[in-house]
């Protein structure tokens, strides 16, 4: 266990965003267009 | 209630291409947060992290800390990585560091890889990786 010390203080953090990359969405084929 | 993390210091063993603790060796999930968790009932079964208790994510406030114990915890074969985490949720200060609930990588620093592990290692946790060199282990005797 690393040796951070004695506790100071309690705090509550709810970012407004969460520092969490958001996975890349899969990439799907493009369509072939409709023959006219 | 704060409502920027906070950003402390840690280091993980890198396995293959996952990060994991350095004391503990809990994966550290790729694009997802990490989540502190505790199995000791005494006092009392408890959320993570509690004062009474030793658990939670760790970290140091300062740099030269999560170095000094990149020496003492790590031989020569292993590889390494330094950075700054983002911490949120509940979190204990401490007079070096932190205690959270919650927490994601912020950059790293990779120790003793390459660039093609440094590569895959920000591709998969989509962080900044730098390539560094490994540290110098505080005990080298075979004795």
């Amino acid at each position: 266990m690393a040796d951070i010390g004695e506790p100071i203080r309690e705090i509550e953090i709810e970012p407004h965003e969460e520092p969490v990359p958001t996975p890349a969405p899969a990439v799907e084929p493009a369509l072939e267009p409709e023959p006219a | 209630m704060n409502g920027e993390p906070l950003v402390g210091w840690r280091i993980w063993r890198v396995v293959g291409e996952t990060l994991r603790a350095a004391v503990w060796a809990t994966e550290w999930p790729a694009q997802a947060r990490f989540e502190a968790d505790c199995f000791e009932i005494r006092p009392a079964p408890h959320a993570s992290p509690d004062r009474d208790c030793e658990c939670g994510v760790y970290a140091f406030k300062r740099r030269e800390d999560a170095e000094l114990l990149a020496r003492e915890k790590v031989d020569r074969r292993d590889v390494l990585a330094l950075g700054r985490v983002s911490l949120w949720g509940r979190v204990i200060e401490t007079e070096r560091g932190f205690r959270a609930e919650r927490a994601y990588p912020y950059d790293l620093l990779l120790l003793g890889g390459t660039e093609q592990l440094a590569r895959r290692l920000r591709s998969r946790y989509a962080v900044d990786v730098s390539l560094g060199l490994a540290p110098e282990p505080l005990h080298t005797g075979s004795g």
